[in-house]
């Protein structure tokens, strides 16, 4: 079972997070205060770590420190409720892996700590030269992209979003992570810009096929998978 | 309460350590001009002295090789018998030394008989103080000598004078010192007291107070007009602040008050499930709505403060263009028009790129909501600027309304309630702003060109500066976050 450590002070958003990750079949165990959070970051084996910013004790930005310090190399989202950028910026800097800023729906964070997981599951080994789900291949190095043998051009961007897709394959993906991953920009279009460019690579990758691959999950993003 | 809090402890005061050190150097210029002053009539008054003995030693030569010893000797010795205000000197000695004649027991070994000036002191008969004698001695004819002196007296009363005058000038002087150090320190205390009052009055709350400027130009005008020019950013960010309180009120009062509603609704007694459900989804979709409206509130908040000033970093504005653009295509392409650009090549600016981003996707969102047929991003740089252009052929903005636009809460079509909150441009100015550039509005017969004027870097060294400046915070620090290769 994966393990995730949640350090929050807010009661009620920690129980929120726990009971979305217990629901989604992991293990949580939660401490409301930086000290205690910092303690079992560097005592037990985490999957993934969930840490607010403001914290009583020791200020979250702290315990990050402290826990790189440590050597402790588990993957860590900071949780906080300053979204400006320059706060993502040196939440970054300080060696998170991610920055989620409150507030925020489950999904959201769902979808990312799953990357983040898996990420650290997979580390950077040889980097594939081909990706693959059911019928659909790509290749990295030519940017080739075929289904069923057949080959499907894509324009540039298009070919990173199915790369991004694909490399998370199985997941759900959030319109924000897409934007962080594809064009590397963390703020929010205004008008859902990315609902646009996925019906368009829906288009050319799934519209002649029988099996769709690129899904829509509600209120969550998308997800790239074999089945429904 | 004028002077409560500016009683400065004396020796503190800048007014008297400036007044006290420039008296002090005034008393040395004294001290050295009087100096040289008693030096040099000193030299004047003995230059006399010797001349006239030089003269008397002549004659009394002459008298000498004329008349003979004895007549020298009783010339001498009518001489001495007259008293005389300068003090003359006279001896002659035989070749053993004995004296033959004059006012003087014996000769001063100091003397030699070679006509030279030199000075000695000597006593009277029954004094204590020696004076000071400037002679002449001379050897004459068989051994016998003669000695002409002076007592140089004139030099005690030149030196008498010189003195006193010292101390009335050093008197007048710190007379000086102190009145003008108390009337510069009141000016000074009275200007800076000036100043500390309007501060205490601008933080009770009186913005609108200004520093008098006396338009003399001093030290005190310009401080005057710094201070002024603070109080008025000061002021403009407290009005900026009350505005966006009193919109935000406003603006987020109503969705919460319709989420409050419908929440409302839906608990009554009778709702079906399938009502139920569309409420939540409706008073989900309500708090988003408000969430996004203050997120942006924010954002245009940080903007406007310049904190962010600190990330700026080097930017390719034209790459930044291309971004926006890319992003947007299909999304015009949807709504049947044609998103044209015209930004291919580097535009190096010092800048925040998100920032940047987000305020020219606003300007496309913001067309791809008017625009008829056709939207065109360009990007280009002069000498003076970097500009990005957003140009659509909708109904534009009439020229009238064209500076309200860009402030918040600002919606210039009523009828568009639903779609946005009126902050995109107010978001773009303030970027512009942050910047140190300006967002411009005009016609582009028809539709609307907004165009984004940013300063370029400045050249050469100062350039390199400007953009290593925000190095380190980076906004960009390579988010290899997810595996997907970052754009190649």
């Amino acid at each position: 079972m994966r393990k995730i450590l949640i350090v929050e002070d807010d009661d009620e958003t920690a129980s929120y997070v726990e009971r979305g990750f217990v629901e989604q079949g992991y293990g949580v165990d939660r401490s409301a205060d930086g000290r205690e959070g910092l303690f079992l970051a560097t005592d037990r084996a985490y999957d993934a770590i969930v840490l607010d910013r403001m914290l009583p004790g020791l200020d979250g930005m702290a315990v990050l420190k402290a826990a790189r310090a440590a050597g402790v190399r588990t993957p860590i989202l900071i949780l906080s409720a300053m979204g400006a950028l320059d706060e993502r910026v040196r939440g970054l800097r300080e060696g998170s892996d991610d920055y989620l800023v409150k507030p925020f729906a489950f999904a959201e964070l769902h979808a990312r700590v799953d990357a983040l997981i898996r990420r650290g599951v997979v580390p950077d080994e040889a980097t594939p030269s081909r990706l693959a789900v059911a019928d659909l291949e790509i290749d990295l190095l030519s940017r080739k992209v075929t289904r069923s043998g057949r080959s499907i051009p894509l324009q540039p961007r298009e070919f990173l979003m199915l790369e991004f897709l694909m490399r998370n394959a199985g997941r759900v993906v959030t319109r924000t992570m897409l934007l962080e991953g594809v064009w590397n920009y963390h703020f929010d279009p205004q008008t859902n810009v990315i609902d646009v460019h996925i019906s368009r690579l829906r288009q050319k990758v799934d519209k002649d096929f029988e099996i769709p691959l690129i899904h829509t999950v509600r209120g969550s993003g998308y997800m790239l998978s074999p089945e429904g | 309460m004028p002077d409560g809090n500016m009683q400065v402890r004396w020796w503190r005061s800048v007014t008297v350590r400036l007044v006290l050190a420039s008296t002090v150097a005034s008393t040395l210029m004294i001290g050295v001009v009087f100096g040289i002053l008693y030096w040099r009539a000193v030299g004047v008054v003995e230059q006399q002295a010797a001349d006239t003995v030089a003269s008397e030693m002549r004659g009394l030569i002459e008298h000498f090789s004329e008349s003979g010893l004895a007549d020298l000797m009783q010339t001498v010795r009518d001489r001495s018998a007259v008293p005389a205000e300068a003090e003359p000197v006279y001896l002659v000695v035989d070749g053993l030394g004995n004296r033959l004649a004059g006012n003087l027991l014996a000769w001063p070994p100091t003397i030699l008989p070679d006509g030279g000036w030199r000075k000695v002191e000597l006593y009277r008969r029954g004094e204590e103080n020696p004076i000071l004698i400037g002679a002449r001695g001379y050897e004459l004819i068989g051994g016998v000598r003669l000695l002409v002196g002076r007592a140089l007296e004139g030099r005690v009363a030149i030196q008498d004078a010189i003195g006193e005058s010292l101390l009335w000038a050093l008197a007048a002087l710190w007379a000086m010192a102190v009145g003008g150090g108390i009337l510069l320190s009141r000016t000074v205390l009275r200007r800076v007291g000036e100043v500390a009052a309007i501060n205490r009055e601008v933080m009770v709350g009186e913005l609108g107070r200004r520093v008098p400027v006396r338009g003399s130009g001093d030290e005190f005008d310009r401080l005057a007009d710094s201070m002024n020019a603070m109080l008025s950013r000061i002021e403009e960010l407290m009005v900026g602040m009350r505005t966006v309180t009193d919109s935000v009120g406003h603006d987020i009062r109503s969705p919460l008050t319709r989420l409050r509603n419908r929440l409302e609704r839906a608990r009554l007694a009778g709702a079906s499930e399938a009502e139920r459900e569309a409420a939540l989804d409706a008073a989900v979709a309500d708090v988003d709505l408000t969430l996004d409206l203050l997120g942006r509130l924010l954002d245009i908040a940080r903007a406007e403060s310049g904190l962010q000033r600190g990330e700026m970093a080097a930017v390719d504005l034209g790459a930044v263009a291309r971004d926006v653009v890319d992003l947007y295509e299909p999304i015009a392409e949807d709504r049947g028009m044609v998103l044209e650009a015209d930004a291919g090549r580097e535009i190096a600016i010092a800048g925040h790129a998100e920032l940047l981003a987000q305020a020219l996707s606003n300007l496309v969102d913001n067309a791809t909501k008017y625009a008829r047929r056709r939207i065109r991003v360009d990007a280009w740089q002069d000498e003076n600027a970097a500009r990005v252009a957003v140009t659509d052929d909708g109904p534009g903005i009439p020229a009238g309304d064209r500076e309200r636009a860009t402030e918040r809460f600002v919606r210039l079509d009523p009828s568009r309630s639903g779609k946005g909150a009126g902050l995109g441009l107010s978001l773009v100015a303030a970027v512009a702003r942050l910047h140190g550039g300006h967002l411009e509005l005009a016609d582009a017969q028809p539709g609307l060109r907004a165009v984004l004027v940013l300063p370029l870097p400045a050249t050469g060294r100062q350039r390199g500066e400007a953009i290593g400046l925000g190095a380190e915070g980076s906004p960009k620090p390579a988010l290899r976050r997810y595996e997907g290769d970052p754009v190649a």
